[in-house]
């Protein structure tokens, strides 16, 4: 018998081997995919999400814990296949236009996806044309922009112009982060959350598809 | 603009705490070369090439911006780091510019660290260049800096920050030896740099932390990282000169940690974190604070907002020593020029007028 809470923990303690190991006993016991995703993964990744905002982990202990949940959702992926059924909602993430930083991005990615999202992660330094390809082609609930540089976070403004040009910018919520960001900045640029941090950052996502449902 | 003659005795006195400085004197890790350059008119001399020229422009800039030391550092010559380069999106462009790579370093495993090659501490940095500097240095002026980059940038510099924050968990010997190694090699450049007379204080940057707390926890801050500030302080006070340590980032959960280290300045404050006055308040009466007028401030104010946000700084820091008066980071190659000579020019209105 298998505990969906041991998969939890394994997650939690950052234990890639043994969340592997657990999610492919549970896979042989049928237990069902979504199952293991949202009452094995997702509850682990929501503690080191809790753990993270108490200062209590830190990145590293981040990183091997979303390590551990990407070598059980590596089994899982082919079975869930992209049926929206099976994720809270899409986000496109990435880090904008002339910004090459990535782990605080990475971070953020991680820890949605740990919450149940689907995460379409565009990668760094992405041309705001980009961004509203993604946009169109995924239809995301949540758009995620990134920005660690005080010259390079005017282009989140960029990107929501684009959006509302487009027309697109009514279809979903757009969320900013970054060391120089504010909430004060995100206002005055249109977005609709600002994370000053990747747990936050989930909590911000998980309110505004509630809003959007 | 220049009001003052170089005196390191001021800073020196605004770092240690002893007395209260006779006015509050500028500090800068340090100012981005395309500013300076906007600012003297002229381009630099390249220092490879023509190090005597090079070093007379620096300091001519430092003088005419009222420092009382030039700022100097050389990066140790630690194995080839892995770079990602892209465009440069300062006013003040260098057109490229290369960032560290995330994901990758050198160093990945034990192997590679005994096949690194890695430098001895004679020639870990070129110490004439040091020597060169002082000697052309007009009187009262010193320098500050030393081997560029402390302990934890360096580690994740040289394996990644992203295989460092795994290999604490799965390979902690080799973390813990490649902390060795470049403890090592810091600490013994630390103290050449310390023993040549005209530099004045010891410094280096060590990013942290990030917007709401420390990047790794305070337990393996305190295994790997600030032992090796702590020698450094030590190896600096043996030849009487302070320590100044610069780190961004949330260290609120570590302050207590650098102060027993022996760091008795601490530069890099950000108001989205903590406003240098608050930080002036907290820990003022225990360690040097220095700058804090917030780079993203200074980039969107107005020359205006500069001044008065400047002195009123000066009016919560300046009581009882132990500032210096600068801008949160670093003067970096986006930052208005006009901005920041404000800051500056509201720092002599500040010491005219007491």
């Amino acid at each position: 018998m298998i505990e969906l809470n041991d998969i939890s923990q394994a997650v939690i303690e950052g234990n890639a081997k043994k969340a592997k190991e657990l999610t492919l006993i549970a896979i042989e016991k049928n237990v069902p995919p979504e199952t293991i995703l949202h009452k094995g993964l997702v509850p682990g990744m929501d503690v080191v999400g809790q753990k993270f905002k108490n200062n209590e982990y830190y990145v590293p202990e981040v990183l091997i814990a979303a390590r551990a949940m990407n070598a059980a959702l590596d089994i899982l992926r082919p079975k869930l296949a992209t049926d929206a059924a099976n994720y809270k909602a899409t986000v496109v993430i990435c880090t904008v236009k002339g910004d090459l930083h990535d782990i605080g991005k990475n971070i953020a990615a991680m820890m949605l996806e740990g919450a149940g999202f689907r995460v379409i992660d565009l990668g760094i330094a992405v041309p705001t044309e980009k961004v509203v390809e993604a946009v169109k082609l995924n239809k995301p609930a949540i758009l995620g922009l990134s920005a660690l540089l005080t010259t390079t976070m005017t282009n989140m403004k960029d990107i929501i112009e684009a959006l509302e040009k487009e027309g697109l910018k009514d279809s979903l919520k757009v969320i900013v982060g970054g060391a120089p960001i504010t909430e004060e900045f995100a206002k005055s640029i249109g977005a609709d959350g600002y994370a000053p941090d990747a747990t936050i950052g989930v909590q911000i996502a998980n309110a505004l598809i509630q809003g959007i449902s | 603009m220049k009001l003052n003659r170089p005196d390191f005795s001021v800073i020196l006195d605004a770092i240690e705490r002893k007395t209260q400085p006779a006015r509050i004197p500028f500090f800068e890790l340090f100012v981005d070369a395309e500013i300076c350059e906007e600012i003297m008119g002229y381009r630099f001399a390249q220092l490879e090439s023509e190090p005597d020229r090079y070093f007379s422009q620096l300091i001519s800039f430092y003088v005419q911006l009222g420092y009382d030391y030039v700022p100097f550092y050389q990066s140790p010559r630690f194995p080839s780091l892995s770079y990602i380069e892209g465009d440069d999106t300062a006013t003040y462009s260098r057109k490229k510019r290369n960032w560290i790579n995330e994901k990758a370093g050198p160093i990945q495993t034990f192997e590679d660290v005994e096949k690194a090659p890695w430098p001895s501490i004679d020639t870990a940095v070129d110490y004439s260049l040091f020597e060169c500097l002082g000697k052309q240095l007009p009187q009262g002026m010193k320098i500050i800096g030393g081997a560029a980059g402390g302990p934890f940038e360096h580690a994740s510099f040289l394996m990644g920050i992203e295989k460092l924050s795994i290999a604490v968990y799965e390979e902690p010997e080799l973390v813990a030896e490649l902390f060795s190694r470049i403890s090592d090699i810091l600490v013994g450049a630390a103290e050449r740099i310390v023993s040549i007379e005209s530099v004045g204080a010891y410094c280096f940057g060590d990013d942290l932390g990030y917007k709401t707390a420390t990047i790794f926890s305070p337990k393996l801050l305190r295994q790997f990282v600030f032992p090796v500030y702590k020698k450094i302080a030590q190896t600096a006070h043996a030849s009487n000169k302070p320590f100044i340590l610069h780190s961004c980032g949330n260290l609120e959960e570590v302050m207590d940690d650098i102060i027993d280290a022996g760091v008795d300045a601490k530069h890099s404050f950000e108001d989205v974190i903590l406003p240098v006055t608050e930080a002036k308040k907290r820990w003022g009466n225990r360690i040097s604070i220095l700058g804090g007028i917030d780079v993203d401030f200074l980039c969107h104010a107005t020359p205006e907002q500069v001044r008065t946000r400047t002195l009123n700084t000066l009016q919560a820091c300046a009581p009882g020593g132990g500032y210096a008066l600068g801008t949160g980071n670093t003067v970096t190659n986006y930052v208005p020029i006009k901005n920041y000579l404000a800051m500056i020019e509201a720092g002599n209105e500040f010491n005219l007028s007491r």
